[in-house]
């Protein structure tokens, strides 16, 4: 005898039309939502990647307690001294996840062209340590696009310029240097004194890739450093383009006259311990009277675009991925409804015989489930085809805060796809299960004398 | 002697058709013997497919009693009907209504997949045997539809007693065949009741049928109207 699912093997095949059109509704709709998971997953790739790397959110942050909020209002207070950095630094150190810690020091100046100044918001980082963050394999992977600069190169590349400094594309246009260092070497330099107020000024401006800046030591004397700048490149938000300048960590400590750091990053080797990771680092320094803040990068306040974007692409993946289970479900029980009707007199058959209202119900919904498999698995395999057609195609687009545009990619992951098929079967079953139930009510001669087939 | 194995006590049996009350059965009698060869007839719309339903607990009766080898069942649960549908009744219906997509054999052997108490290889026996009676064994791989009508009856025929049932029951088993198919059919119905005393009770429209039979019931507005032996 045929087990029971060969036996419903062999009825799928007795109206292969319909059935293949069903199929071919499922494969269909799940290819579509195989693309969409794929491309939800690369995105969120590269969203993690720039939280990350490039907006150096890290995988786990640390803060003095409050700093967040106050650092920059009281950045004597709220930031860690040489010691406390050090304690943070051995104890990442000595922890097996971390993979490496980077300082940060954050705070406002003014950059200067020699003829006109202009706010900004300095990163210090050292170059060493961002170049390890620039060239990490995770970054490079999620695209390369992003840890590359707008123009020019990042300071650790660029061996002749000891205080490289990299501006946003917006400041950069603001202070007439249009040249980065690479492409001004050599050449002579601008007068001491420029012709600020009149046109010689854009050229004499333009000569040099020279910029000042001015900041306020912690005891409040007005202080200012030299810098080259080597790059400039893109903000992610409208605001930081005006503004964002990376400086070496240095020369802002310089700046500032001081020895503090405002946070400090970790990279960890799997990011998926960034929560307990955050809780043992607080606990660790609670210990040692340190009281701090530890963030990771799903933190609503610490990463706000990438948790952002994410939740909202998230929702709209799963409003999508329940629209099309829908859909689906409601397809499969549309067709399972004809092929109920058309086969009473067998279901009759099969009462006659002695099966029970239940048996007759698995069948169909063995069947049903069966053609669900077929269509999720034929749908995966289009689905994986159309992803690789379409990286190979190598269409590219501009997103915010990339120089230039990265590729569209679609990576389709195991779980999002099983999460997406998760649905179906089970709708599906249901669904049929719904509809053959009404009809099993009917007594046996009814389903006999039914004027189908 | 002889026992009764079928007790037809007064049944009614009306259908609602839109805003009339058809009244198919009123009042009928009827016993069958166990190991008689009986024919129900009767003009169109008379009850005999009305009647058949009832026996076989594919419908209940509206008013009456219907007793098979003892046991009343007018009123049973659904799971009770099912089994002693299995067990104790084979159907042969007038559109064959074998399964397309199982072989003959496994058509034969679909009723017995509910019989736990056989191991595979005494159901695959008795399948075999059933179709040696039906002489059909070499069409045991065949599908129904590569089968003629009379071979397709001859499979529900073996499937119909494959479980050893009381009582088979056939409305209009030949409708849809032509007079010698027929006429071949009644002959193995007839050695089956004989060789193995299988009870038959069949409905017929055919009058040339019935000098066959050993007992011809005529039914007449939903009534036992005569008896011919
Ligand atoms: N499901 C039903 N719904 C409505 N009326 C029905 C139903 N089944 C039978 N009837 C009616 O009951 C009466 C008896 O029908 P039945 O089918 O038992 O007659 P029959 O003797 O088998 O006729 P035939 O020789 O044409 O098969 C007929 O008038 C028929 O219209
Ligand atoms: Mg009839």
């Amino acid at each position: 005898m045929k087990s029971a699912w060969a036996f419903a093997f062999a009825n799928l095949r007795r109206n292969r039309k319909r059935n293949l059109a069903t199929v071919a509704a499922i494969a269909f709709g799940y290819a579509g939502l195989v693309l969409l998971g794929g491309y939800a997953v690369r995105i969120e790739r590269f969203l993690k990647a720039n939280a990350v790397f490039i907006q150096h959110a890290n995988h786990v942050a640390v803060w003095v307690q409050g700093g967040l909020d106050n650092a920059a209002a009281e950045p004597d207070k709220y930031q860690f001294d040489k010691a406390q950095t050090d304690t943070i630094l051995a104890w990442a150190k000595g922890d097996k996840r971390v993979e490496r810690a980077t300082r940060y020091l954050r705070g406002f100046g003014m950059a200067g062209n020699a003829c006109a100044t202009r706010p900004a918001n300095l990163l210090g980082i050292d170059p060493q340590e961002h170049a390890a963050l620039l060239q990490h394999p995770e970054l490079l992977e999620a695209s390369p696009e992003l840890a590359r600069p707008a123009q020019g190169q990042w300071a650790y590349q660029v061996k002749d310029a000891p205080r490289g400094v990299a501006l946003a594309a917006g400041l950069q246009k603001v202070l007439q240097k249009p040249k980065v260092f690479d492409e001004v070497r050599g050449r002579p330099p601008a007068p001491t004194v420029l012709d600020c107020d009149t046109p010689k000024a854009v050229e004499q401006l333009a000569a040099d890739a020279d910029i000042q800046i001015v900041g306020q030591t912690y005891d409040g004397t007005l202080n200012a450093v030299d810098g080259q700048m080597v790059a400039s490149f893109h903000a992610a938000e409208p605001i930081a383009e005006d503004t964002a300048m990376i400086v070496p960590l240095a020369s802002l400590q310089t700046l500032y006259a001081t020895e503090r750091i405002t946070y400090v990053g970790l990279l960890l080797h799997d990011s998926a311990d960034a929560g307990q990771v955050a809780l043992d680092l607080k606990a660790a320094l609670a210990a040692k009277d340190m009281k701090t803040d530890t963030y990771t990068y799903a933190d609503q306040t610490w990463a706000p675009y990438y948790v952002g974007t994410m939740a909202f692409l998230g929702s709209m993946v799963g409003f999508i991925t329940m629209l099309v289970t829908a859909v689906l479900v409601f397809t499969v029980a549309g067709a399972m409804t004809l092929a109920i009707l058309e086969r009473l007199r067998e279901f009759g058959t099969w009462r006659a015989l002695g099966f029970e209202r239940g048996h007759v119900v698995g069948l169909l919904v063995r069947e049903s489930l069966l053609v669900s498999l077929i269509g999720l698995a034929v749908g995966l395999a289009i689905g994986l085809c159309a992803a690789f057609a379409i990286n190979s195609g190598g269409f590219r687009f501009s997103p915010p805060g990339v120089a230039g545009s990265i590729q569209l990619l679609i990576t389709p992951a195991v779980w999002a796809c099983a999460a997406q098929a998760m649905l179906l079967p089970p709708g599906i079953m249901v669904a049929t299960w719904w509809v053959v139930r009404g009809q099993m009510r009917k007594k046996p001669v009814d389903l006999l004398n039914a004027a189908t087939a | 002697m002889s026992e009764v194995l079928v007790d037809v006590q007064g049944v009614h049996k009306s259908f609602e058709l839109g805003m009339t009350k058809v009244r198919a059965l009123r009042g009928l009698d009827l016993q069958v013997q166990a190991g008689e060869f009986t024919a129900v007839v009767g003009a169109s719309g008379s009850g005999k497919s009305t009647l058949l339903n009832l026996i076989g607990c594919l419908d209940e009766p509206d008013e009456g009693r219907i007793v098979l080898g003892g046991q009343d069942i007018s009123h049973l649960d659904d799971a009770a009907r099912c089994k002693l549908r299995n067990r104790k009744i084979g159907y042969i219906f007038q559109a064959f209504n074998l399964v397309p997509v199982l072989s003959v054999a496994e058509n034969v052997e679909l009723p017995l997949l509910l019989h736990d108490e056989l191991s595979a290889q005494e159901r695959g026996e008795r399948v075999a045997q059933a179709l040696v009676d039906v002489e059909l064994t070499e069409f045991a791989t065949q599908f129904p539809d590569r089968l003629s009508g009379g071979q397709r009856q001859r499979v529900a025929i073996a499937r119909a007693q494959v479980t050893r049932p009381a009582l088979v029951l056939a409305d209009e088993p030949t409708a849809n065949l032509d007079s010698e198919t027929t006429a071949k059919l009644v002959d193995l119905m007839v050695d089956l009741n004989q060789k193995r005393g299988v009870t038959f009770l069949f409905s017929t429209h055919d009058e040339k049928l019935m000098g066959r039979v050993a007992r011809v019931v005529r039914i007449r507005d939903g009534k036992v109207a005569a008896e011919a032996a």
